[in-house]
């Protein structure tokens, strides 16, 4: 399965062998920098994700936090709710949520793209999850040392879990740069558009462009195979970490 | 000083309001346009009912779409959850090439689902995909894959595991990393075998991590949309239409709101059923601990 | 605990100010593509009028993109008023409709665009579109250069102008002619009759390769094609009539559902796939577009041959877009009607055609001594195409909203045919009914 992944691209550069190109050649790449903004869309990529992920990332500590430490009216029944907005496939909720960014004036801009998106099911649920294990005496201690709320928060529970943050924004990453739905819907100028616009570029009716597709495709994917490949020791250690219980 | 109410939500507020602009207001929003018939060009909603549910409901293809979809998850579901516990247990046997694995099994993860849809595509092509050239090589006439009725679900499913196993070997990893060493010294001392072991101590082990893995592969499961509308559009003849494609082909492709409002209303009421199940099953799981 | 609500605070505005920059982004980037051209026009501007900027949607990538964007430059600095930017919308005629819809409900269409004919009617009845012929009558335009088979593909049931065609395209057999030589065939561009192509689709199939192909996948281009070439009729708004289900359906269902079972020459797999296999030379004819010529043509390594449809009976309902003005405001229509004018000139229908594979819909381009002369005899097999052009026929469109739904059921029951799910009439009959359902017939 693997050696096909892998050789599906290479294997493209110049039509099919069985694994291997017949003639190995960059015109694929060449054609998608000419035909395409290719590094206009990597730029608009880069800050849409980069946004997105950090503010879910503060979202979901603030949130995981709160489901985690205290004993408030309506708990379970917020909790529940949340798990429900995981649950809820993205496209079923498309064309209303199409229609609140309208009413805010956001089509064809990034909010539109990103504010909808910033609290997250995944990351809350997760960094609760890893808060809930974390002993309450050492919290409790930290306030008779004189910890206010957000010191205890910092303290107690960010530094600890440092390599669960790390894991789910590579996760939360990943998931924001590949989503092409809803950017393709929220966006409308060429120069404005995310990257996963490039895989289809060269797609018309009946005829797939096969050698560019996959030299964008390969190019779009290289930023998160090289974020999880650096991010990758902190990754299972996050998860090692969290007890996913 | 712990248990304050204001507290609490000053932590939760930016998250809720945001939830309640964008989750629940188009939740509601959804199911009162289901109700109505409207396209959304025209300033126009006439109240009509139940007429789109009953639309719905008789509709021939929003069955093969629920049938699918409970297909695709049965299947899936399991055969994700399970490779995901065989690779992780050989994985963390392999010795010093496990981080090269781990690093491997985690790519199909990262890849986006248009590449790796428009990727399969092309190696279950019939003539010149690299899966039937190597069939043919060994002497097998293979099928049209994403062309016949009884393959077409088939090929999804198999791209569907493909994409998330890898996730759950990690999960699997960081489960048996959990597991106590002295457990397994012990079980040699008491002459086990290795598969013993894994039945006694691996495997009773994990269950919470079963539990999450479970849940995390069934929502993935269920939301499987972007295969399909990539790799078949629901064909041939709706083997391969499932409920969220179902929902996006009556809003986008159909313009029919008021039918694809309803239909999402009755997905949204599947998931409240699946989300309490879940929940009980987390819960018992914690009690039990 | 006071310090934790500023913290709070501080957080939400933080969030606030993060969405705010990139706002700002994208501000700064809507504007950087207009001004790029917008100097290039600049240098020429010598009036103090003001310069109107509209939008133009198409749905074109790769190398039928540059096309579309040479033809766009060439408008913005052919004159100095007007400045078109062109947006590519991804997912095909289909995509396109999908998204002039959201645009629709978010007041942002364009100026310009592009609209499957398969989709004219809807655009007609249900998109904001200022018909083309108000343009023409307050112009007095003289619209008799445009080929006349082609002209009529823009206009309503009642001849009205809507639109103007833009690119144009019918059915055509690609064929690799090496194949027809190994088996013996004698290759030649006017087969007799479909059942000549069935006997030679047979004779090409092999182990490895199988004999004939037709494209499609997003419409039933195809079957409205083989139908009335056969004799029979698809369908009639005036009389509130499907007629799909008749003789001549059953029979052209049939003939593919005996090709893809009896003969096993005609293999199962979507459009990119057959593409590839021709093209891979594992497929010796392919029926499709002639949109896709200088692609196929391109990536061959074989004897690529073009043959037309057998020429009895032959209809061919045009496949391809035609190019609509959205209603704004008088200055915007305007603008967007020059731009129209200049993409349908005898220049831009060239360009349209030598670039992008589609047949021009100007007679002045397509005649002996025509702007494509050169090309033309370069390029032979192109010509071919133009044969065909008195057989032209307009594509089927289903009333308002209810194309879309129609057609995917068409192709569903078509679908189970030849998957063997249904029989031939059970499948037919099966679209029919549920189509007369939906059209209130």
């Amino acid at each position: 399965m693997l050696s096909i992944s892998l050789s599906s691209f290479s294997s493209v550069f110049e039509r099919i062998a069985f694994l291997f190109p017949v003639q190995f050649s960059l015109e694929g790449y060449v054609q998608v920098f000419e035909q395409t903004p290719f590094f206009t869309w990597l730029r608009n990529s880069l800050i849409v994700s980069v946004l997105l992920t950090f503010g879910q990332l503060i979202l979901g500590v603030m949130t995981a936090y709160a489901f985690a430490r205290y004993q408030f009216f309506g708990r379970e029944v917020v909790f529940f709710f949340v798990l429900c907005t995981m649950m809820i496939p993205p496209q079923a909720i498309m064309l209303p949520a199409y229609l609140v960014i309208n009413f805010f004036d956001w089509i064809n801009t990034y909010k539109g793209v990103i504010i909808p998106h910033l609290a997250n099911g995944y990351a809350i649920f997760v960094l609760r999850q890893f808060f809930l294990q974390i002993p309450k005496e050492l919290e409790e201690s930290a306030q008779i040392d004189g910890c206010n709320d957000f010191q205890t928060l910092y303290h107690i529970y960010l530094r600890p879990s440092i390599n669960v943050l790390i894991g789910v924004a590579v996760i939360q990453f990943v998931n924001n740069w590949n989503d092409y739905y809803w950017p393709l819907l929220v966006l409308m100028d060429q120069q404005k558009m995310t990257l996963p616009v490039a895989i289809v570029q060269f797609r018309n009716e009946a005829f797939v462009e096969w050698v560019p597709t996959m030299a964008a495709a390969t190019m779009s994917i290289l930023p998160v195979v090289i974020i999880y490949m650096f991010a990758q020791r902190y990754f299972t250690e996050g998860f090692l970490r969290s007890g996913i219980k | 000083m712990k248990n304050t109410f204001s507290t609490a939500y000053f932590f939760l507020t930016p998250a809720l309001v945001l939830y309640a602009i964008f989750f629940v207001f188009p939740f509601f929003f959804s199911i009162y346009i289901s109700f109505s018939d409207w396209n959304l060009i025209s300033n126009e909603k006439t109240f009509v009912g139940l007429e789109n549910y009953i639309h719905v409901f008789k509709d021939v293809v929003f069955w093969k779409a629920v049938k699918n979809t409970i297909t695709y998850v049965l299947v899936t579901v399991p055969i994700s959850v399970l490779l995901g516990l065989i690779y992780a247990v050989l994985i963390e046997s392999a010795g010093r090439a496990r981080n090269i694995y781990r690093f491997l099994f985690f790519i199909p993860v990262v890849l986006s689902v248009a590449a790796t849809s428009l990727s399969f595509s092309l190696m279950y092509s019939p003539q010149s995909g690299l899966i039937n050239q190597f069939l043919h090589f060994i002497g097998i006439d293979g099928p049209s894959w994403l062309q016949q009725q009884n393959t077409a679900l088939l090929s999804i499913m198999i791209v569907g595991i493909w994409q998330s196993f890898g996730y759950n070997v990690i999960l699997y990893i960081a489960g048996l990393k959990r597991v106590d060493k002295e457990l397994y010294e012990a079980a040699e001392i008491d002459g086990a075998s290795k598969w013993n072991q894994f039945v006694h101590i691996t495997f009773p082990m994990l269950s919470p991590v079963h539990l999450f893995v479970f849940v995390v592969t069934m929502i993935y499961s269920f939301q499987v949309f972007s295969t399909v509308q990539i790799m078949t559009m629901g064909g041939p003849n709706n083997s391969t239409n499932v409920l969220v494609f179902y929902v996006y082909q009556e809003a986008f492709q159909f313009f029919s709101t008021g039918y694809a409002s309803a239909a999402a209303s009755i997905l949204f009421i599947i998931v409240l059923i699946l989300t309490i199940i879940q929940v009980n099953l987390i819960k018992s799981k914690v009690h039990y601990q | 605990m006071k310090k934790a609500k500023w913290v709070t605070i501080f957080l939400i505005v933080s969030l606030l100010v993060i969405s705010g920059c990139s706002s700002q982004e994208n501000g700064s980037s809507t504007n950087s593509s207009p001004r790029e051209n917008k100097n290039t026009t600049e240098d020429t501007l010598n009036e103090n009028e003001e310069i109107v900027e509209i939008k133009f949607t198409h749905i074109f990538g790769g190398s039928k993109g540059e096309a579309i964007n040479a033809l766009v430059e060439g408008y913005n600095n052919s004159q100095n008023k007007v400045v078109v930017t062109a947006e590519q919308v991804p997912g095909w005629y289909g995509g396109l409709l999908e998204k002039l819809q959201a645009l629709a409900v978010s007041k942002q269409l364009p100026d310009v665009t592009l609209s499957g004919l398969e989709f004219s009617n809807y655009m007609n009845e249900v998109m904001p579109i200022v018909p083309a012929q108000d343009f023409i009558d307050k112009e007095n335009m003289d619209v008799s250069d445009f080929i006349p088979s082609m002209l009529v593909l823009g206009q309503d049931e009642n001849g009205k102008q809507m639109a103007l065609p833009f690119a144009i395209s019918t059915p055509l057999i690609y064929v690799n002619k090496d194949h027809f030589k190994d088996a013996g065939i004698d290759f030649t561009e006017q087969p007799q009759s479909w059942d000549q192509i069935r006997k030679w689709a047979r004779q090409l199939s092999d182990n490895d390769r199988k004999g004939i192909f037709f494209q499609m996948d997003f419409d039933t281009w195809m079957f409205q094609t083989l139908v009335e070439s056969h004799g029979g009729k698809y369908a009639s708004l005036d009389d509130k009539q499907v007629s799909f289900n008749k003789d001549a359906g059953k029979q052209v269902l049939q003939y593919w559902v005996d090709m893809v079972h009896e003969d096993r020459s005609y293999p199962l797999m979507n459009g990119d796939q057959a593409a590839q296999s021709f093209q891979n030379g594992q497929l010796s004819m392919l029926v499709a577009s002639t949109g896709n010529l200088t692609q196929i043509a391109d990536g061959v390594s074989f004897d690529l041959g073009i043959m037309l449809l057998p020429e009895e009976g032959r209809k061919l309902p045009a496949g391809g877009s035609s190019i609509y003005v959205l209603a704004s405001t008088p200055e915007r229509e305007a603008a967007a009607w020059d731009f129209v004018k200049y993409a349908t000139s005898p220049e831009g229908s060239a360009l349209v055609a030598e670039h992008m594979g589609y047949m021009s819909v100007r007679e002045s381009v397509i005649k002996e001594d025509g702007i494509l002369s050169d090309y033309f005899r370069k390029n032979p097999l192109a010509y071919k195409t133009y044969r065909q052009l008195e057989d032209i026929v307009s594509w089927h469109n289903w009333p308002g909203d209810t194309g879309p739904r129609i057609t995917k059921i068409m192709m569903d029951e078509i679908q189970a045919a030849f998957i063997k799910e249904k029989s031939v009439d059970e499948a037919l009959e099966d679209a029919a009914s549920q189509a007369k359902q939906i059209l209130g017939w």
